[in-house]
């Protein structure tokens, strides 16, 4: 456990400011990209990001020293994208009025010219291949391979985060390398 | 009998004793045939297929624990590949320390705060209000008298009726607007000014530098100069006169313009629009001020909780209008609670209204307010921002027949910056080709054109000159001068959506469209 990491939520519980900010500093990238991996859209991973550092400022004397700060930090995020997923269903869903598959402006605006324009075309391609894929993954199963792959997440910590068992997120895990690997096969191979 | 020519074939084909090669050879088949036929009960083979799949299972799971869990560094290449190409999307790098302690700062819940610190904030964030609005008020008048000194009289300089574009005001080239004639503006008694070179030309300009988005309207001098550059200084007296009759037709003792109609959203709407077009003019008269003041303290009432209405009454037109005033209100009239107000209301959004766009500004009052705010330095809900721009951009066509749905869409581009792009151009010159005019029953369309107006003006050159020339042709006869009176307005049946929004909301809504040449700062230089 990192005791430095200890000692800022000490001074952030006794409304320390400045802790909150060397703890913005030290965590906001790797939520940033937990976040984005989940919604693809970095205004909406930005809102969440914040309201994570918000809420460990309004849970700060929920803390227990012997909790791993980084584990308390992705359980808040966990629930926080709990919520905003439960919000959603909630909102009026053009996609499905309108019979299309969700298009932003800046994609529909995207227009690349000149000598890079196959590149930067195969690369969105892939990309969007990418995020398909992982789209297609149940809710349970992304979340587990995210914090996996682009976290660095070890099993038993995964299952901390996430309150369920290390076996579960075992099997999740395997579940969704599988289906991932089947999707990606030939760009696995490139 | 065999009728084989070869002997030997016939012999064993006849079991011939005679021929033992046949014998020998008969026996051989004989001996074959036994052997080679399958045993009545075949060995079931399942368990083994099973057992060697769930063998590759495993050793799949465990390759998958070695790459995931265990990280001993004999990892799959495959896997490895895998992750890499995950790995490889990443968000775009910010920082987000200062909008983070922005956001507990605010938050009123966080009573934890030491006492004396928060005495200590609460103080320098007064210093630093009034700092920036010295500061804000310096730079305008620096950045006037810079360009006075510099150029000299301008409309000594520029030749009459000659194109902006052409003269020696590259910064604030205005393509197709014609130079008013005179040294001064025949509506106004305020010499002409020109407008400072180096104001940004484009809204992500505009954001990149945190200008002053109300820059043009503080003035009164820049303001008829807007006015002149784009073309349109015959509107200055309107303007003038309609904003009277609109302070005219306030109650004074509840703020509120004209009587309530019992319908909440009608209600908010006008009340909104009226707010809004006395703002357009920002610091140039006590009353106006004044009024918007009292007017926005009357919506302010009827939005507290348990007054019985609240933004999920209204629709999305209404509640765009709403903060849009409450937004433009909290920050040219510099006041917290207003600006607290604002925050509230938009975050109150952010909790599930559903949006959507269409025509007559349909979702677009509601993004202006979101970006509005944004630039203003108001807590703007990142997500509503961001659905709001999505949704709009992505649920308009990119052909339309309706110039109120395409100036929504066209506006909300050059809002992002998208103005060279293909769709951005077509839409502007199918504008062009929808410009203003009276429907079949002799009524107009200002609310619908309103931000296809703000477009337009983006767009300029001859679109701009098209747009503004059939803008005025249409308004400025709607505005009613009553004899021996300094007032004027517009008759509610002689626009579209007047007869629910009455003289008050057509009046607003006119000198909206009016006012679009100093409303907000981006210059809209030539591409």
């Amino acid at each position: 456990m990192n005791d430095g990491d200890i000692v800022l939520m000490e001074r952030i519980r006794d409304g320390d400011q400045t802790a909150v900010v060397e703890l913005v500093d030290r965590f906001q990238h790797e939520l940033m990209g937990f976040f984005y991996h989940l919604c693809w859209d970095q205004l909406v991973a930005e809102e969440l990001v914040q309201d994570v550092f918000v809420n460990v400022y309004r849970s700060r004397s929920r803390y227990q020293p012997t909790a791993k700060v980084r584990t308390f930090l992705y359980r808040i995020a966990h629930n926080l994208w709990i919520d905003h997923m439960r919000r959603q269903k909630h909102h009026l869903s053009l996609d499905a009025e309108m019979g299309e598959r969700s298009l932003k402006l800046s994609d529909v605006l995207k227009a690349p010219s000149g000598e890079d324009a196959d590149a930067v075309n195969r690369d969105e391609t892939i990309r969007q291949r990418i995020q398909e894929s992982l789209d297609a993954l149940p809710e349970g199963q992304r979340e587990v391979f995210v914090l996996a792959n682009s976290h660095g997440m070890k099993y038993q910590e995964i299952s901390e985060v996430l309150g369920i068992p290390e076996g579960t997120v075992k099997s999740r895990m395997h579940n969704a390398v599988r289906t991932l690997r089947d999707d990606l096969q030939d760009l696995i191979e490139l | 009998m065999s009728s084989d020519s070869d002997p030997l074939l016939r012999a064993v084909a006849d079991e011939d004793p005679a021929c033992p090669d046949g014998r020998v050879l008969v026996a051989l088949g004989r001996l074959i045939r036994r052997h080679s036929t399958l045993r009545r009960h075949s060995t079931d083979v399942s368990d083994d297929v099973l057992a060697r799949l769930s063998d590759a299972d495993n050793l799949e799971s465990e390759l998958i624990d070695a790459c995931y869990d265990r990280r001993d560094g004999h990892a799959d290449p495959a896997l490895l590949r895998l992750g890499e190409l995950m790995r490889g999307i990443q968000p775009r790098p910010v920082d987000l320390k200062d909008r983070v302690l922005a956001r507990i700062r605010a938050s009123s819940r966080l009573s934890a705060f030491a006492s004396d610190s928060q005495a200590v904030f609460e103080r320098t964030r007064r210093w630093r209000i009034w700092s920036a609005v010295i500061a804000g008020h310096c730079a305008a008048l620096l950045a006037f008298a810079i360009f006075e000194i510099g150029f000299g009289s301008p409309t000594a300089a520029r030749p009459t009726g000659t194109d902006v574009a052409t003269t020696e005001l590259p910064g604030t080239a205005i393509p197709g607007a014609k130079l008013a004639t005179g040294d001064h503006d025949k509506t106004g008694g305020v010499p002409a000014a020109s407008l400072p070179t180096h104001l940004p030309a484009t809204w992500p300009d505009l954001r990149s530098l945190g200008s002053d988005l109300f820059l043009l309207r503080r003035f009164p001098e820049l303001r008829q100069e807007s006015l002149r550059l784009y073309g349109m200084s015959e509107s200055a007296e309107p303007i003038a006169t309609g904003l009277a009759w609109l302070v005219s037709q306030q109650n004074a003792a509840t703020g509120c313009f004209g009587a309530p109609s019992g319908n909440t959203e009608r209600d908010f709407a006008t009340q909104s629009l009226a707010i809004l077009a006395l703002l357009g003019e920002g610091f140039g008269d006590q009353d106006r001020l004044s009024a918007a003041r009292r007017g926005l303290d009357w919506l302010c009432e009827q939005l507290v909780a348990g007054r019985g209405a609240n933004l999920h009454d209204i629709g999305l037109v209404g509640t765009g209008m709403v903060c849009l005033a409450l937004v433009e209100g909290g920050l040219i009239l510099n006041d917290a609670a207003l600006q607290q107000q604002a925050e509230e209301r938009l975050a109150d959004l952010d909790r599930g209204i559903p949006l959507q766009a269409g025509a007559a500004g349909l979702g677009g009052f509601l993004l202006l307010a979101l970006e509005t705010a944004q630039q203003g330095g108001l807590h703007v809900p990142g997500r509503l921002l961001q659905q709001s721009r999505s949704n709009i951009g992505r649920s308009l066509p990119a052909q339309d027949d309706d110039p109120g749905r395409l100036g929504v869409a066209a506006f909300t581009r050059f809002i992002l910056g998208h103005r060279d792009n293909a769709s951005t151009l077509h839409q502007v010159e199918r504008l062009d080709e929808l410009l203003p005019t009276t429907d079949h029953a002799g009524r107009t369309d200002p609310l619908g054109w309103f931000f296809a107006t703000l477009a337009m003006r983006e767009a300029g050159g001859k679109h701009w000159e098209h747009w503004s020339t059939a803008l005025q042709r249409c308004l400025l006869p709607l505005l009613i001068h009553e004899e021996g009176r300094t007032t004027s307005h517009v008759d509610a049946r002689r626009i579209r959506y007047g007869e629910s929004g009455g003289d008050i909301f057509a009046t607003s809504v006119t000198l909206l469209d009016l006012q679009v040449p100093y409303r907000y700062l981006p210059m809209a230089a030539a591409p």
